[in-house]
């Protein structure tokens, strides 16, 4: 292996001394090009701060309210709506734990399949492209129409899932899938993994691509099993892609909402109730916008503990 | 804050007015300004509703204005007027219900209010059925223009009951009877989809119609009654003793209302709690006969005889541009201009809540709905328009709730009471 060779440019003394004592026209074009980077971020960074940095904090403000939304005033409770959620909003409560629930699934379930799927398909086999098209096709269908697919699946009297238990004797196992209160969260989370396995799947097989073949070579030649070459070599080698990974299905799982709204409107009874649907349900549907932008920035605040990490990695990279 | 809720409606002085109407309405005292450049204006209405036809003629008769229609699904609709009316943006005109789900807009100063000027000038006041325009009023003023009115009742499958030799229910006693005898020949009574929890609301309000009678339900609406009645805690209990006899479809209450119709037309279930409008949405379009989907006054046994109902209208931006409003208003009008409803009555669908139009003799549903409307027949409010949004928010968890075994009835009234009390509190 060849070892990268590094020049170092080193400025002439006279040319430091001339940038110390610069001229006062230098001076000023150099202040110029100081801005310079502000003037080409500037559309972007005004762009941003309209559709995204002002409408958060104008949501956290209107947390303060109670408002219909609607009727021109506005009646300051100050942090009341937080305590209200707290304390007397037991739909709150379950759409958090439904959140606990869909993050530990989605952190579990759609990245360990994907990884599985691409430690196959990373292989070369005919046909593998053909594999990679087919585990990908559902993460290119919207959340909204995986939930109408899934939603005729589990149709209680004509879907496929009660038909094929039939079919297949096994009628104890059938189910009102969706309106049973106590597992009606799970089938949507099965059908949002479903979805959710191709990103993991390609980032996982992105990272495998860049695994040195050698090492492989080399673990293998040592002796290691195949079981210990992928926890002792290609692994550790993926660290970087299963924490991107990760981070990103955190986020996503935390954004969790058009497939709730297709498949259950949040019910039965608000059973599956996500933070981001009670949201939306107090907002748009019953006319309590101060609550329902208090659990805006809750779910802000919760999104945060996985971004933060996630975007001061990616930019170190950088 | 009180919503004035229950307009007693389309009583014998409706069926007066409607057969005393001539085509004489058409004569207005006051033309309608129509603008003279050209004006597009912008209008919200919903996907499924058969707007297209009249924005043709509309364009055709006034071709210096462009009606641009923006489709919505039912809840989008709502949700697109309630952001962009807090966005002050809001379209020059827009599909609305009444009652509480547009009160927002009419207290807010969003939508124009119609002064009996602008009425006359518009021909609304000779135009629209009185009913109608009852059920649209809000603290006595007219905030929209109403298009249709929607009876919700029960529909019962002729050719299931027939075969099972089971006469019409008349009677509330009548009609358990025939659930009875449904269950017990293996078809379900009732298709309901309750994903959205309105449709079950139906038969919850129906319930509640029967054991407290029309005179205490209106008070429950005023919330100048407790929910926590023992007339209301009987209904309440009816509705769970119908689902644990099984009476609706398995897990209903997670299923969407246009879910539930195959089991009507796969004949696995005979009855449905729906509105005039499954005629041509699901009946028709489905190439299903309508006469064998019979609408029956659905039997409260209570005087007045009263079903589930609400119009449905136009209202109008009050900030649009003079000659955007002028347009917008003129759209309306058109629309029920006694003429141009009966021209398109076939295609724009019934009731109409124009004066002296008829379905068309193939609608035989939507006929039968007008016949009863002209006998005599009342109409209250649904609960998630009768009540303000905030409590029917805590009605449809008790409901459902209770369906799911997790209230009794005693507990979900007392639920929806305490809602009552916190709004009213607030307010």
């Amino acid at each position: 292996m060849s070892t990268p060779k590094t020049t170092t440019i080193t400025a002439p003394a006279e040319s430091i001394s001339a940038g110390a004592k610069r001229s006062p026209a230098a001076g000023k074009r150099n202040d110029a090009l100081r801005f310079l980077p502000w003037v080409f971020l500037a559309p972007g960074l005004i762009i941003y701060s309209v559709v995204v940095v002002y409408p958060m904090l104008y949501s956290a403000y209107l947390s303060l309210f109670r408002w219909d939304g609607v009727a021109p005033k506005k009646v300051f409770v100050g942090i009341q709506n937080y305590v209200t959620l707290l304390t007397h909003n037991e739909v709150f409560w379950i759409a958090l734990k439904n959140n606990a629930i869909w993050l530990v699934a989605a952190l579990l379930v759609p990245t360990s399949i994907g990884l599985g799927l691409a430690l196959v398909l990373n292989s070369r086999f005919r046909g593998s492209h053909i594999f990679r098209s087919i585990f990908y096709f559902p993460a290119v269908l919207s959340l909204a129409v995986v939930g109408l697919i899934w939603t005729w699946i589990y149709h209680p009297d004509l879907g496929l899932a009660n038909q094929l238990l039939d079919a297949l004797g096994l009628r104890v196992l059938k189910r009102n899938w969706l309106s049973d209160p106590q597992i009606a969260i799970y089938p949507v989370i099965l059908a949002a993994t479903w979805n959710a396995v191709g990103l993991p799947m390609l980032l996982f097989l992105a990272g495998l691509q860049t695994i040195p073949p050698e090492l492989q070579e080399a673990a293998k030649v040592e002796g290691a099993s195949p079981g210990q070459r992928f926890w002792h070599v290609t692994f550790p080698l993926l660290r970087e892609t299963t924490l991107i990974v990760l981070a990103i299905t955190s986020i996503n799982a935390l954004k969790a909402y058009d497939i709730i709204y297709a498949m259950t409107n949040g019910g039965p009874a608000n059973r599956t109730q996500l933070l981001s649907t009670w949201m939306y349900f107090l907002t748009y549907n019953y006319n309590e916008v101060g609550l329902g932008t208090a659990i805006a920035v809750v779910l802000f605040s919760l999104t945060l503990i996985f971004a933060i990490p996630y975007i001061r990695m990616m930019t170190r990279k950088v | 804050m009180k919503f004035p809720i229950l307009r007693t409606l389309l009583t014998a002085a409706t069926l007066i007015g409607i057969a005393c109407s001539t085509p004489s309405a058409l004569a207005q005292d006051t033309k309608p300004p129509v603008p003279s450049g050209n004006v597009t204006v912008s209008f919200w209405g919903i996907a499924t509703q058969p707007w297209q036809v009249m924005i043709d003629d509309f364009q055709k008769t006034y071709p210096n204005i462009k009606i641009k229609w923006t489709k919505y699904s039912t809840d989008e609709v709502k949700q697109a007027v309630r952001v962009a009316s807090a966005a002050g943006k809001l379209s020059d005109a827009w599909f609305n219900w009444g009652g509480s789900l547009a009160s927002p807009y009419e207290d807010g100063g969003h939508a124009r209010e119609l002064t009996p000027a602008l009425m006359t000038q518009y021909g609304v006041d000779k135009n629209i059925v009185p009913a109608a325009l009852d059920l649209a009023r809000h603290h006595g003023k007219l905030y929209g223009i109403p298009i249709w009115v929607r009876p919700m009742t029960i529909f019962y499958k002729k050719s299931l009951l027939d075969k099972f030799g089971i006469p019409e229910p008349k009677t509330f006693d009548d009609l358990e009877q025939a659930c009875a005898k449904l269950k017990a020949n293996g078809i379900i009574p009732f298709a309901c989809g309750g994903k959205f929890s309105w449709m079950t609301m139906r038969t919850t309000d129906f319930l509640i119609e029967h054991f407290a009678g029309p005179a205490l339900h209106d008070k429950l609406f005023a919330m100048e009654a407790s929910y926590s009645s023992p007339e209301v805690v009987k209904a309440f209990t009816k509705l769970k003793e119908w689902v644990s006899k099984g009476y609706f479809n398995d897990g209903f209450i997670s299923l969407d209302p246009n879910e539930s119709l195959p089991l009507l037309f796969q004949d696995r279930a005979a009855m449905t709690f729906q509105g005039p409008w499954i005629e041509d949405q699901n009946i028709i379009s489905s190439h299903q006969d309508p006469n064998n989907y019979v609408p029956i006054v659905a039997p409260s046994d209570q005087k007045p005889v009263r079903v589930s109902g609400f119009q449905e209208q136009v209202q109008f931006w009050s900030k649009s541009k003079p000659d955007q409003q002028k347009a917008a208003l003129l759209f309306a009008a058109f629309m029920t201009t006694p003429e141009v409803a009966k021209r398109h009555v076939s295609e724009f669908g019934s009731p109409s809540a124009v004066v002296g139009v008829y379905p068309s003799p193939d609608h035989p549903i939507t006929t039968t709905m007008v016949k009863w409307l002209q006998s005599g027949v009342q109409l209250y409010l649904p609960t998630d328009q009768a009540l303000p949004q905030e409590v029917v928010n805590a009605f449809f968890q008790a409901q459902d709730s209770m369906i799911l075994g997790s209230l009794t009835p005693e507990a979900a009234c007392a639920q929806i009471q305490k809602a009552v009390e916190d709004y009213k509190a607030s307010h």
